[in-house]
């Protein structure tokens, strides 16, 4: 419905060798080979980690571009993740997408208060994904 | 993405987290309280439900669902875990589990799933307190989605004095506005809907458009049974009231409210062309929600923490392309030092209402969404509980190919971190950036202790205790013993010291050797050692121990020891060396000489251990292997030798150095240190070079010159320095003149192999972090 | 019935309902010509709507009744209308 005519997945050749890094936190095994591969064909480098705690740590050892955070994970859940990540100097201006399967206005804006920059609702589908990704982290300034 | 592996990996992960689930809710039946076991179940229902919706599995996705919100009312005390609900979700599990069976087998599920999937959800949903009427509470994963984006195209839709009105109207009454997009089910005229009544019906309808789904078909085709009808219009809210009037229809329903301030009251006009780039309604999607978090932010004092990812966030945004000129005005807005969340909301607002309307936000949902308690497990719990669940010191058999293959991959891990430094290097020459070579280095010390860590982790699974050898001992001894008619007691210490399984091989048989060595050429014969005043049974001591990274075996016995003086006169005998040599020799060098290749001691070759093979292939052995033998003796009160090997072979520390561009690795314990020589300071000696170290002379070998490599004519400067390695080889020390030195590194040797293997002077190869092959010199070999 | 069926065109009669959808197709599919008129309509079932809309055929009059014909006039893309291509085809 839309003739927006910007598409966003068909950037400039030469700007695709500069896609950026994407932490992927979630603790379902499927989910994040999902996301990597999907990531990986839009060309980012994917790093994974399980729960919030891992995420936390992954995320203070090297930089990223985009951080994709499933809500509920064992230890930390990404509520908690978000907003440990949002009170560290170093870390709170990483632009972070929260994905649940909790689909209610209620649980969005949580993920928003938390520390979230945008709330995507399980399934997403690959070109959303990649959408999203490039939108958010294709061709940041880094 | 390459489904079938997608769905192996789900698969795998089903089975875990059924497995998983399944005690977690024994655990339940058993203690109801169990916090941390209802946390597990609970996420392993909620895992389930997310991967499986990568699928086209509805029947899994809607039984797992069902499962997860029994769950969930049971985490908020809304409802009791009873065990026949206990046995309903076992149920379920078992159902799963099965289908997980056939999707293994087939890649679909089975025929009759959807029934199946049906009947159990439905014994699980009555469960649930307070049923949502409707069952409106399970989303189809194909219904449409409940947010309606608005952007310019569809508010399009209405002409510009309808949206104007709408607006005024929207102003006047304090109403919020609310656009709907309303796909009646193709059916929906089976079911008495009459989709047309039902919005003309809508008490504040402002504007309206009904469109085809998709172009008319020829009217002689049409079937006018069939609803190709979509509905889209502008009403005012409450949006309650409107949720209302949708009530029986909500799944086909999208609403959003329309802030004010879109339509900015001047229509665009139709077909108007745009001055801006319109956003793609992603786009729309995430500038929307940055206004939200920036609204979070201003009620807590404007958290810079917030600004920062919404900085970001918009800035990728705008670089994704056609957004050149908000890209500047949004640079300037936000890099004045006081970016506030102010002025950054009224800049979106600006945006979004620049081509024709407002953000989208979601609708504002009015269901009771029941509380969620997800900050209430408290961190770590559910990993005491599931240790509390395995008994202590279990076993796990593992196939010792597995553990090849980690500790492989490991070595690799190994190999790649080394890439980082080269890439702080490059960052800082090439590139120019101090501060990410830094962050690359700290990055490195990260990963180098993880890979350090890990690398224990496994080294330690591949640890056997020394006893896996010493077991072997006692009857070796015994048998010895008899057939030479001695006495001997054996007394094996530390036998639970434990080294790399590798290295448990590699010791087998030196250990072996030595002590038949002691057995046969040490201990004397009971009348012998009564007549040395010694106990007639001789002590053969066979003790293990670690010491540093290094397991060490000893091996004494209280025998006749060995005789300096015996030694060198075999020697001689042996033409080894002569006897002005043998004679300067210190008691402890002609003892070493039992190492030299050939030498054995014993007056006649014994059937035991002269089998052509001396001490010397112990020696070959273990310092293969990385280990280093050692004799101690003194005549009449016995023998020891000392075994000593890494824990582990797996890692090499290596310097690098560099040769005519080439680097070369050297193995870190033969160096002694590196120093810089003045050209004018090295002595020739015939064709021989040397410098003087510490009042000491050191010969000068030239690496380029051992390697072959094609002369190089430098210029003859005396003031020039070479660079030297002074290494320790065969004992004695040795200066290797390379021309750069380069940091050391942790290795994994790969053994040269082929037709190379037979190349003298290499212990192998490495790669590096850069993609070069390291050579990794032998130095005993080659000098 | 609401419908009275004449020979340049139809006439919609107090309230159409979704029985006669397919009686109104047919007459139009015979009669390529003809017109609607609503004028005396007061009520019109999204079916029959639907097919009015297929056809591609004029409206000669809109109901009397203020409210219907509004909505009616803004659903007739007889006037200026939405801009709306093809629709991606429905789920």
């Amino acid at each position: 419905m839309s003739n927006a005519s910007s598409s966003p997945r068909h950037p400039q050749g030469d700007e695709v060798s500069g896609r950026g890094r994407i932490l992927v936190v979630d603790d379902g095994i499927t989910m994040r080979l999902y996301y990597r591969s999907v990531l990986e064909a839009a060309g980012f480098e994917v790093e994974e980690a399980t729960n919030g705690v891992e995420g936390y740590e992954k995320a203070l050892a090297s930089a990223f571009d985009l951080m994709i955070v499933d809500i509920n994970m064992p230890k930390m859940d990404g509520y908690a993740m978000l907003r440990a990540i949002r009170t560290d100097p170093a870390l709170c201006a990483v632009p972070a997408v929260t994905i649940s399967t909790e689909a209610s206005e209620r649980d969005a804006q949580q993920a928003l208060r938390a520390g979230a920059n945008f709330y995507l609702v399980k399934p997403v589908g690959s070109k959303e994904l990649t959408e999203v990704a490039l939108m958010v982290a294709g061709r940041s300034p880094r | 993405m390459k489904n079938a592996q997608l769905l192996a990996r789900f698969i795998g992960e089903a089975r875990d987290l059924l497995q998983g689930t399944s005690s977690g809710l024994l655990q339940l039946d058993r203690g109801p309280g169990d916090e941390a076991a209802l946390n597990e179940v609970f996420r392993g229902f909620h895992t389930l439900k997310g991967s499986v919706g990568l699928f086209d599995f509805p029947a899994f996705t809607k039984l797992v669902h069902a499962g997860e919100d029994i769950l969930t009312a049971v985490r908020s005390q809304d409802l009791v875990l009873t065990s026949d609900l206990v046995d309903r979700l076992l149920d379920a599990l078992d159902q799963v589990s099965s289908w997980v069976d056939h999707l293994e087998r087939s890649g679909e599920m089975p025929g009759d799933a959807d029934g199946v999937s049906r009947e159990m959800t439905a014994a699980l949903r009555v469960c649930l307190p307070d049923p949502p009427a409707g069952g409106g509470d399970a989303p189809a994963p194909a219904s449409r989605s409940s947010v309606l984006c608005v952007d310019a195209p569809w508010l399009a839709t209405f002409a510009p004095e309808e949206r104007e009105a709408a607006l005024s109207g929207a102003t006047a009454s304090g109403s919020a506005l609310i656009a709907f997009d309303y796909l009646p089910a193709e059916d929906c005229f089976f079911f008495g809907e009459d989709p047309f009544a039902l919005v003309t019906g809508l008490p504040g309808l402002q504007c309206l458009s009904v469109t085809p789904v998709a172009s008319w078909p020829a009217i002689g085709t049409l079937d006018p049974y069939r609803c190709h009808l979509r509905f889209r219009g502008l009403v005012l809210g409450p949006s309650d009231a409107v949720e209302t009037a949708f009530r029986y229809v909500p799944d086909q329903v999208a609403m959003a409210p329309v802030p004010p301030g879109f339509l900015g009251g001047e229509a665009t006009g139709e077909g108007a062309a745009p001055t801006v780039e319109p956003w793609a309604p992603m786009a729309r999607r995430i500038l929307g929600q940055q206004r939200e978090v920036l609204a979070f932010a201003l009620e807590e004092d404007g958290r810079a923490a917030r600004i920062e990812s919404v900085i970001r966030t918009v800035s990728g945004l705008l670089a994704t392309g056609g957004h050149a000129a908000r890209s500047r005005l949004w640079a300037e807005r936000t890099s004045a030092a006081s970016a506030d969340a102010a002025a950054m909301t009224e800049l979106l607002d600006d945006w979004l209402a620049a081509d024709g309307a407002a953000a989208a936000a979601p609708p504002a949902s009015g269901e009771a969404v029941p509380e969620r308690a997800p900050d209430r497990s408290r961190p770590g719990q559910a990993d005491g509980a599931s240790q509390d669940l395995k008994p202590a010191n279990r076993v796990l058999k593992v196939d010792q190919a597995k553990v090849d293959t980690l500790m492989a991959l490991i070595g690799e891990l190994v190999v790649s971190k080394n890439s980082l430094p080269f890439l702080a290097r490059r960052a800082e020459d090439i590139y120019g950036s101090r501060d990410m070579s830094r962050e690359i280095k700290d990055l490195y010390g990260v990963i180098d202790r993880l890979a350090q860590e890990m690398q224990g982790a496994i080294m330690a699974v591949r640890m056997l205790p020394v006893s896996e050898v010493f077991d072997r001992l006692p009857r070796l001894v015994r048998d010895l013993a008899r057939r030479l008619d001695k006495r001997i007691s054996l007394r094996i210490e530390g036998g639970d010291t434990a080294a790399d399984k590798n290295m448990i091989e590699v010791l087998g048989d030196p250990l072996i050797h030595v002590i038949r060595n002691a057995i046969d050429h040490g201990i004397e014969t009971p009348d012998l050692r009564e007549q040395a005043g010694k106990p007639p049974e001789a002590v053969v001591r066979v003790a293990a121990f670690q010491e540093n990274d290094q397991v060490v075996i000893e091996v004494s016995d209280d025998g006749r020891g060995i005789d300096p003086a015996k030694i060198r006169e075999k020697a001689v005998a042996k033409g080894i060396l002569d006897a002005e040599r043998a004679a300067r020799l210190t008691d402890q060098d002609a003892i070493n000489l039992i190492f030299y290749p050939g030498f054995s001691t014993a007056p006649e070759v014994s059937d035991l251990s002269g089998r052509g093979v001396g001490m010397d292939i112990v020696v070959t052995t273990v310092e293969a292997a990385g280990g280093t033998v050692s004799v101690t003796s003194e005549t009449g009160l016995g023998t020891r030798v000392r075994l000593s090997l890494p824990l582990s072979m797996a890692v090499t520390r290596v310097m690098l150095v560099e040769v005519g561009d080439t680097p070369y690795g050297i193995p870190m314990d033969h160096i002694v240190e590196t120093v810089r020589v003045r050209r004018g300071a090295v002595r020739h000696i015939k064709q021989a070079e040397a410098f003087v170290l510490r009042q000491s002379i050191v010969p000068l070998v030239r690496l380029d010159r051992v390697l072959d490599l094609p002369d190089r004519r430098v210029a003859d400067d005396p003031d020039h320095e070479e660079a030297v390695l002074v290494v320790r080889v065969a004992g004695s020390l040795l200066g290797l003149v390379v021309d750069h030195f380069r940091e050391g590194m942790d290795i994994i040797l790969k053994p040269l192999d082929g037709i190379l293997s037979s190349v003298r002077g290499f212990a192998g190869t490495a790669l590096l972090g850069d993609g070069r092959v390291l050579l990794v010199l032998n130095l005993k070999e080659l000098l | 019935m609401a419908l009275r069926f004449g020979k340049n065109g139809v006439t919609v009669d107090g309230g159409a309902g979704v029985e006669d959808a397919l009686t109104l197709l047919e007459y139009l599919q015979s009669h390529p010509a003809a017109g609607v008129n609503l004028r005396k309509c007061e009520t019109l079932h999204t079916a029959v709507l639907q097919v009015i809309l297929a056809s591609g055929r004029t409206v000669s009059a809109w109901p009397r009744d203020a409210v219907l014909a509004r909505w009616l006039r803004s659903v007739f893309p007889g006037r200026p209308s939405p801009g709306d291509r093809t629709e991606p085809g429905r789920r």
